[in-house]
């Protein structure tokens, strides 16, 4: 009679878990999908500017605007340059980390750069 | 009594159910036995399914960085016309929003089919217009389109893709291997209300490699512009330019007029897309006593006469006469080819001799292809020296009888203007991938001595400076070239005609910080004919915006 219940108690635990397991992979996929759709719609959306952006702005129409407006190209005498003044470089900690590569076989392979 | 008549009942409900469940239970036992590994792929068809993800296909930059070509995400509307049954109303709706007839979308959902296109390719605008609608049997799939942001410029380089991306034309299908992405799969599951989710099986679609031309966008647009503006204004049938760095033979610029926009490919005529600056054999007249300048100095002949006589202006040759534009009488080495005079390079060639002439035509690269990296190249018409008529060695040296490609003029002028090295004009300088960089390496090889070249460039310096191409000058500038004007053969009247011309100025200009190569072609202009006139001030014309834009990039990379 022990034994019964130990078995029944064991195999509850186990299909419990397989089951959690089975919604929790589920739930999973609802939430990647929606996180694709996401992607998907501000790629769509990036997109849709760009291109609007560059039938707006295309070599063609900004070289007739630029003729239309009179606009030349300077000459070097006329040609003023402002240059940046540069600073000096930071200096910058450069911490080191790992990266792990895994390979075919669950061989896990550090590689310390 | 009675119980006995209950219990015989209950029996044979016991025996009909006993067998009904024996007979399922067998049923069970053998579809498990025989047919399960078909019945478990059945069924895991009906949950799962496998989606093919387009690969992007690779950007395409100019030298600058600007974008040539992209891809961008579209829609493609599709209806499934058993679902749909007021298919008039749905017509009339699907094309106010997506602008194409409602016949011929009513057409289409008249179909005995499940599935059909409405239109494809559509902006997300239309396809947020479509979803406003909320319709019934309608929907979308995404898809990849190329786009060219700035339109019809570069067509010729660019070439295009077909519906499914794959290069047809230019660049596009030159190098379609790289640019091509790879596609990926996604395994998606199917839910009980038929919602499909993404799982994490997914083989990645691979991005097509990215390509860096040569071309500078800005310089193409004042090419494209000037020449359209001379093939106008000389009421002429067609014109070609070819910009060239001479030194690594990197093309800065290369335009064909008329021309197209590579965004509506499928709309445009077979005869627009043809590159005539690489896919056209024309008779290249005085242009091409170039190879007769070099071969001369090469062999000292212009060291060893001091006159040629000109006849006068009329010379006859075996089977034909000769005759200049102008009657010369005695001129000089660099006279002959200052005033382009067809009898004076007539009599230095044969000079030279037929092998010699022949020599110096392959040197300069004449009658085979230039290696430029676009489809349809052509080598040319050059007939070997052991076909060559009598008269072939008067008329050959002048541009006659021989056939040649405008970029193998520009490459020939190359040869002259870098010291004498063999370059292959090219379009792409990097081809960039998620995995490698290849900056590609081109030959250079040396075919003439650096002092004959030096010396054939101060020839054509002059041809400039007093000479025929006098319209190409520009002030303070070391500009030097050749112009040509060749009749034109009529294929169907078999002979050449006096009113169809080709006008053509091949030149360079130098400066101490950079070089450059334009080669200029106009077929049938009508106002005038000489290369002189229709050519060389539009080499002029491109030269001048180019020096100007080169010296100020310089100027600010300096800064």
């Amino acid at each position: 009679m022990r034994n019964k219940i130990i078995l029944f108690i064991f195999l509850f635990i186990v299909t419990f878990f397989y089951l959690h397991l089975k919604v929790s992979l589920n739930v999973e996929r609802y939430k990647l999908t929606s996180s694709y759709r996401l992607y998907n719609k501000l790629i769509d959306k990036r997109d849709a500017l760009l291109y609007n952006l560059t039938q707006r702005t295309n070599l063609k129409i900004i070289n007739q605007w630029a003729e239309n407006n009179r606009f030349v190209m300077p000459s070097q005498k006329n040609l003023i340059v402002f240059n940046r003044e540069e600073k000096p470089e930071e200096i910058r900690s450069v911490k080191s980390y790992r990266t792990f590569h895994l390979f075919e076989g669950g061989e896990v392979f550090a590689q310390g750069r | 009594m009675i119980y006995t008549r209950i219990r015989g009942r209950t029996f044979y409900v016991f025996i009909f159910f006993f067998i009904f469940f024996f007979l399922i239970l067998l049923r069970i036992g053998y579809l498990q036995l025989f047919y399960s590994s078909f019945l478990k792929k059945l069924a895991k068809s009906q949950r799962y399914s496998l989606i093919r993800i387009e690969g992007e296909r690779g950007k395409i930059y100019d030298c600058q960085g600007r974008i040539l070509a992209t891809d961008i995400n579209t829609f493609s509307i599709y209806a499934d016309p058993k679902l749909i049954k007021d298919k008039k109303k749905y017509s009339l709706l699907l094309s106010s929003a997506l602008d194409i007839s409602a016949s011929l979308i009513e057409k289409r959902l008249n179909q005995n089919r499940r599935f059909v296109w409405i239109k494809r390719k559509v902006s997300l605008e239309e396809e947020e217009k479509i979803e406003r609608l909320k319709l019934k049997g309608i929907g979308w799939v995404r898809e990849k389109k190329r786009v060219y942001p700035q339109g019809s410029l570069a067509a010729h380089i660019l070439g295009g893709v077909n519906i499914d991306n794959h290069g047809i034309e230019g660049i596009e299908l030159f190098y379609d291997t790289y640019l091509r992405g790879k596609k990926g799969i996604m395994q998606v599951w199917r839910d009980s209300s038929s919602i499909l989710l993404s799982s994490p099986f997914v083989i990645y679609p691979q991005k097509g490699a990215d390509l860096v031309l040569t071309v500078d966008a800005q310089i193409q647009y004042w090419v494209e512009k000037y020449l359209e503006e001379t093939v106008n204004y000389f009421n002429a049938k067609r014109g070609a330019v070819v910009v060239i760095n001479p030194y690594n033979g990197e093309i800065l610029a290369l335009a064909n007029f008329p021309s197209f926009d590579p965004n509506f490919l499928s709309k445009t005529s077979q005869k627009s897309l043809r590159n005539y600056a690489i896919s056209s054999i024309f008779e290249p007249g005085s242009v091409f006593k170039i190879v007769t300048l070099v071969a001369c100095i090469a062999k000292k002949i212009d060291e060893k006469i001091n006159t040629i006589f000109c006849e006068g202006g009329s010379f006859k040759i075996p089977g034909t006469t000769l005759h200049d534009y102008r009657a010369y009488n005695n001129l000089t080495f660099e006279e002959v080819f200052k005033k382009s005079s067809n009898i004076g390079v007539a009599k230095l060639a044969n000079l030279l001799g037929e092998e010699v002439l022949w020599e110096y035509i392959q040197k300069l690269g004449f009658g085979k292809k230039t290696g430029i990296d676009l489809p349809g190249e052509e080598k040319g018409l050059v007939k070997p020296v052991t076909s060559w008529s009598r008269t072939s060695s008067f008329i050959v040296p002048i541009g006659q009888e021989i056939g040649v490609t405008l970029i193998q003029l520009a490459k020939a002028m190359s040869i002259i203007v870098n010291g004498g090295f063999d370059i292959q004009p090219h379009l792409v300088k990097k081809i960039i991938s998620t995995s490698f960089i290849w900056e590609k390496k081109y030959r250079k090889k040396m075919v003439l001595s650096p002092w004959v070249a030096e010396e054939a460039k101060r020839i054509l310096v002059q041809v400039v400076e007093e000479g025929t191409g006098r319209k190409a000058k520009i002030k303070n500038v070391k500009v030097g070239g050749k112009t040509g004007t060749a009749q034109r053969f009529n294929i169907q009247l078999g002979r050449y005609t006096p009113y169809s011309y080709q006008a053509s100025f091949v030149g360079f200009l130098e400066n101490k910080r950079f070089s450059l190569v334009i080669g200029v072609t106009i077929e049938e202009p009508k106002k005038s004919h000489l290369g002189g006139v229709v050519a060389a001030p539009l080499f002029k014309k491109i030269a001048e915006k180019i020096l100007a834009y080169k010296l100020l990039q310089l100027e600010l990379a300096k800064q």
